[in-house]
């Protein structure tokens, strides 16, 4: 068996072709190896269903938080946070886990104004933001305002009403935390008395929850209160595997331009740049840009 | 002449893999539109690599066949952190 010496590295100057660890065969095996990663990963996503996930520290606490500052910097009122559309919101998550899916409609057809109804919450105009796999409040938020239409809906003058859910669960096999943030103004105006529960202004109905047990309402839905983390970050673990394969294959490339340039090797193969830059593109996308968080 | 015809090579790659670059940070909360931005920065590496070679009078299987692999590497280094 042949082991790798540092000859491997270095461009075949008799041969005047690319060293052997950047020869058709091994470029082939490495693609080989990033599609056998890739199906470890789905095979133990399905097999071992919570193994692989995203840690999360997110609560409803700061969501409610940074939605009102933006309200707030762009000269809107702030939105009172609604025990009913809190139930709501939480029934959506609870049911995006239950069934297995992440969308403003069920596979069943059910619509995010079912759980409204379910409530008795009777709007005049709703609207409901999703994310998933953010690991912080700020980051949620942030990426609804960069997003038009999420933004829309968060800076909507026409809402009144806020409600929260962030739950931790399982979906398609990985550990992950689904954020559900519901917005309305109801039909018909009901008395309301606002409370303060931990620094957050809850609206309540005559009819609606005592104080003791919106806050335990509250409890139920921000699961988020404890950091959670699944046993493999696949984020992270996906991330780093990644970086080093595209750096150990940038740094060849390199080599392979420094010890040809130095030798005077003319090769009769690609560009060595045009490989050079997108791989460094690939590094600082990776490395930089990918964020796991996903909004809908 | 030679030489400053190959840098206005490069420099078409560079532009065209910059664009691909800037769509794919528009779109870094939508999966399926960032996965599109690096399909499509592929393929135009790999379309640059058919006209760039066959102008300079060099294009062989092998020298596609490298492109492939590279933007095939590439691919996949994205589609496992983006999960597709």
């Amino acid at each position: 068996m042949k082991l790798v010496t540092f000859a491997h590295f270095l461009p075949d100057v008799n041969g005047k072709r690319r060293s052997h660890l950047l020869s058709h065969k091994a470029l082939s095996y490495y693609s080989f190896l990033l599609l056998f990663l890739m199906a470890s990963i789905r095979v133990t996503a399905v097999r071992m269903p919570g193994v692989l996930g995203y840690a999360s520290n997110i609560n409803a606490s700061d969501l409610y938080k940074y939605t009102n500052e933006q309200r707030k910097l762009k000269g809107l009122s702030e939105l009172n946070l609604d025990p009913d559309l809190t139930k709501a919101a939480s029934a959506k998550a609870e049911d995006m886990f239950k069934n297995n899916y992440w969308a403003h409609v069920s596979p069943s057809g059910i619509e995010p104004w079912y759980f409204f109804s379910e409530v008795n919450y009777d709007y005049s105009t709703a609207g409901e933001n999703l994310a998933k796999n953010f690991n912080e409040s700020k980051s949620v938020v942030k990426a609804w305002m960069d997003s038009p239409t999420h933004r829309d809906n968060l800076l909507n003058p026409n809402y009144n009403d806020i409600g929260f859910a962030v739950v931790n669960g399982t979906l398609d096999g990985y550990q992950t935390t689904l954020v559900v943030q519901f917005f309305g103004k109801r039909r018909t105006p009901v008395p309301v008395e606002k409370v303060e529960i931990g620094g957050l202004k809850v609206q309540r109905s005559d009819s609606s929850l005592l104080e003791s047990q919106i806050g335990e309402k509250l409890s139920a839905v921000d699961t988020s209160k404890k950091e959670e983390f699944p046993l493999i970050d696949i984020y992270f673990f996906t991330k780093t595997i990644s970086l080093i394969l595209a750096g150990f294959v940038f740094a060849l490339f390199m080599i392979d331009f420094w010890y040809s340039s130095r030798k005077g090797i003319v090769k009769l193969n690609g560009h060595t740049l045009a490989h050079i830059f997108l791989l460094m593109l690939a590094i600082v996308s990776i490395g930089f840009v990918i964020v796991p968080g996903r909004v809908l | 002449m030679e030489e400053k015809k190959h840098i206005s090579h490069l420099i078409f790659l560079f532009v065209g893999l910059s664009v691909s670059f800037l769509f794919f940070f528009l779109f870094r909360f939508n999966l399926r539109y960032q996965f599109f931005s690096v399909l499509a920065g592929v393929s135009y590496y790999v379309l640059w690599a058919f006209v760039h070679h066959y102008l300079e009078d060099r294009l062989t299987f092998q020298i596609i066949l490298e492109y492939v692999l590279i933007g095939g590497i590439v691919t996949l280094l994205f589609a496992m952190v983006l999960g597709i």
